[in-house]
């Protein structure tokens, strides 16, 4: 089976500072995971982690520094027909609110995607495959038609957002952070819809989250990011239920338990991100409660078990 | 238990005129509360139930195009209720930090960004403080800092210079310099992934450990009420529709709204399918007749369609607005 995408050693160095004192930061650091068709594929980890930084390298909004990206074994690192692309990649973004012009029509966004794409010509038809988008997420055109974003819930406008990047039949939509903005009531609504779209159009996500319990209910694979680098990956059942890189651990601790009878726990430390870009060694080390001498000195490298791949040197034979 | 503040029948609704046409909004409609001292007191509910408009309301913070129809809110000063909408603006000033803080929901918009966190510190204790010079201000702030366990060195920094986590404790750490009774919070960690959230709530909760104040807690994230929070209304439409202490609410919640809220939320571990609410958030400009949720409510009854049910006692202490829990004892499903 070809993998839809399939990212390797992408890496993504940013430079920080004035002219003279130069700190060169790894946003994305050697990343390399595969995303296999109707797959949902989660990159989870802490704001700052890079997750957005590698959606962004693959829709080809930021070039990567090193590494290669291939969808279905073609290599489109450098693309330059970024139309061709985006028929087939879409994205979906976080804030609904921001995603739509405040002052323009949600309509007017579809009608432009699909002339801009050559999607339909004529009306009657422009029209049908509009609506033929629209329920598929579950919307009606009396919903949208008419309206400004500001008239819309959350919920409706991320849906519609969904609807638009649905147009012109993608096989990969990126979906960063999607449901963070929606109102709790309408939220599971919305992943779901993103498990029957993988389940009937074939379409596979790559879900960009922090909320691990989401990511746990619809991924079918997982992959935790921590400062540029994947310190776990695997099937999500094994990686959630038994987590084994500490940072993972506490990203599973930190969840607020939907049952007040489970209260935390330990206090947090709290570090900020620049310091721990720059940290030898292993980037976890200044948080990690099971850090070791070597933790400061090497950065560990990838060990497999089975499927689940972890990047600790507690594991290391 | 002592009520802090009491909100009694209020009815603040936005008032819009375009283009000839009078719409009303009805944000916050016949909301009765009592919030107890000492607690954190969370309200839960969608975007556009009203919630951030009933924080607007308890601030006393009421400008057009939001408008008082009916009701009052009580403050309790040294044993005194005064109602907060008599007060001037002079007097509004001065119970504002001291007695009352506001958390706004985006920290990036509480400081200027052009300048230092310190020049922020100082601008506001200037205008709240009286008597003292500016180092001995700083200093002040330096120490309150050092309290809540943070560098005070943040003071030196710019805003964007501070991650988001970082950025909205120092916020929720300026609005307490002053050691208020009350601190509303509007969505303090939205926008925050899980770690930093964790850091906020756990500062929220020594806050509150330490100076015995009230919080109120308004966020739509069932989790973050069922972590913190000791007592909980939850909002919709504009109306309260259950109330009471937060472990009760989750072990039986009662209103049909509130178990869609608590069973929709995805646990580790469960894979079940989990549903969200049928239907969508009601409009107020427009709100449905009778109980706003019936349209979306599985449990409809021909009576809610006309009649909007009162606040009633299922227990002592918890309290929910539904037609078919009326006679229950606060033992249904």
């Amino acid at each position: 089976m070809v993998a839809t995408l399939k990212a390797q050693n992408l890496t993504k160095v940013y430079s920080l500072g004035g002219l003279l004192s130069r700190n060169k930061i790894t946003a994305v650091d050697r990343v390399s995971f595969s995303v296999q068709p109707a797959e949902i594929f989660t990159l989870a980890g802490e704001s700052g982690c890079g997750k957005t930084t590698t959606a962004r390298m693959i829709l080809g909004f930021e070039f990567p520094t090193s590494g290669k990206l291939y969808y279905e074994d073609q290599d489109v690192v450098g693309l330059k027909d970024k139309k061709a692309w985006f028929r087939k990649v879409q994205a979906v973004f976080q804030n609904p609110f921001e995603t739509f012009n405040p002052l323009r029509k949600v309509e007017c966004y579809f009608y432009e995607t699909i002339q801009n794409f050559h999607l339909e010509k004529g009306g009657g038809r422009t029209q049908k495959l509009f609506e033929e988008k629209l329920e598929a997420v579950g919307l009606s055109l009396p919903d949208i038609a008419g309206k400004y974003p500001g008239e819309l819930s959350g919920g409706q406008l991320q849906r519609a957002s969904i609807a638009r990047s649905l147009l012109t039949n993608p096989s990969l939509l990126i979906a960063d952070e999607p449901v963070s903005m929606v109102d709790a009531s309408l939220r599971m609504s919305v992943v779901n819809l993103f498990r029957e779209m993988s389940d009937s159009l074939r379409v596979s996500v790559i879900y960009i989250t922090h909320d691990l319990a989401t990511a746990y209910y619809i991924s079918d694979r997982i992959a935790i990011m921590f400062r540029g680098n994947i310190v776990e990956s695997g099937p999500v059942n094994q990686v959630l239920e038994k987590p084994k890189h500490p940072y993972t651990k506490l990203l599973i601790e930190s969840i607020p338990q939907p049952d007040p009878r489970m209260q935390p726990k330990t206090p947090i430390q709290f570090l900020e991100e620049k310091e721990e870009y720059l940290r030898q060694g292993c980037k976890f080390s200044g948080r990690c409660p099971e850090v070791m001498e070597i933790c400061k000195q090497k950065v560990p490298e990838d060990i497999s078990f089975d499927d689940v791949v972890v990047k600790c040197h507690l594991y290391h034979k | 238990m002592n009520g802090l503040i009491k909100v009694e029948q209020l009815q603040a609704f936005y008032v819009l005129e375009a283009m000839g046409k009078k719409k009303t909004v009805k944000a916050v409609n016949n909301v009765s509360l009592n919030i107890p001292e000492n607690e954190i007191y969370g309200v839960a509910g969608e975007s556009g139930c009203g919630k951030t408009t009933l924080l607007k309301a308890l601030f006393a913070s009421i400008e057009p195009p939001l408008q008082l129809f009916e009701g009052k809110v009580s403050y309790r000063i040294n044993g005194k209720f005064i109602n907060a909408f008599t007060l001037n603006d002079q007097e509004k000033r001065e119970l504002r930090w001291t007695y009352i803080s506001y958390i706004p929901q985006g920290s990036m918009s509480v400081f200027n960004p052009v300048k230092k966190l310190k020049v922020t510190y100082l601008d506001f204790l200037e205008s709240h403080v009286r008597g003292k010079a500016g180092q001995d201000l700083l200093s002040l702030a330096r120490h309150h800092l050092e309290k809540l366990g943070l560098s005070p060195q943040v003071l030196e920094a710019f805003p964007h210079q501070l991650s988001g986590g970082m950025r909205q404790r120092v916020a929720i750490a300026l609005s307490t310099l002053l050691k208020p009774q009350i601190i509303l919070a509007d969505e303090p960690t939205t926008a925050l992934d899980v770690v930093a959230q964790r850091a906020v709530l756990q500062l929220m909760r020594d806050i509150q450990q330490e100076y015995k104040n009230t919080f109120v807690l308004v966020t739509h994230d069932m989790g973050i009420h069922a972590n913190i929070s000791t007592r909980m209304a939850i909002m919709y439409a504009g109306k309260i529709v259950e109330e009471g202490p937060t472990p009760e609410i989750f072990s039986q919640p009662l209103h049909p709204y509130t178990q869609f809220l608590i069973h929709s939320l995805p646990r580790i571990g469960d894979k079940t399918t989990r549903k969200s609410v049928p239907g969508a958030p009601p409009s107020l400009i427009n709100p449905p007749p009778g109980c706003p949720f019936h349209p979306r409510c599985p449990e409809v009854t021909n009576l809610c369609k006309d009649k909007m049910p009162a606040l009633n006692n299922s227990s002592e202490i918890h309290r929910v607005a539904c037609w078919l829990r009326r006679e229950s004892s606060g033992c249904h499903s």
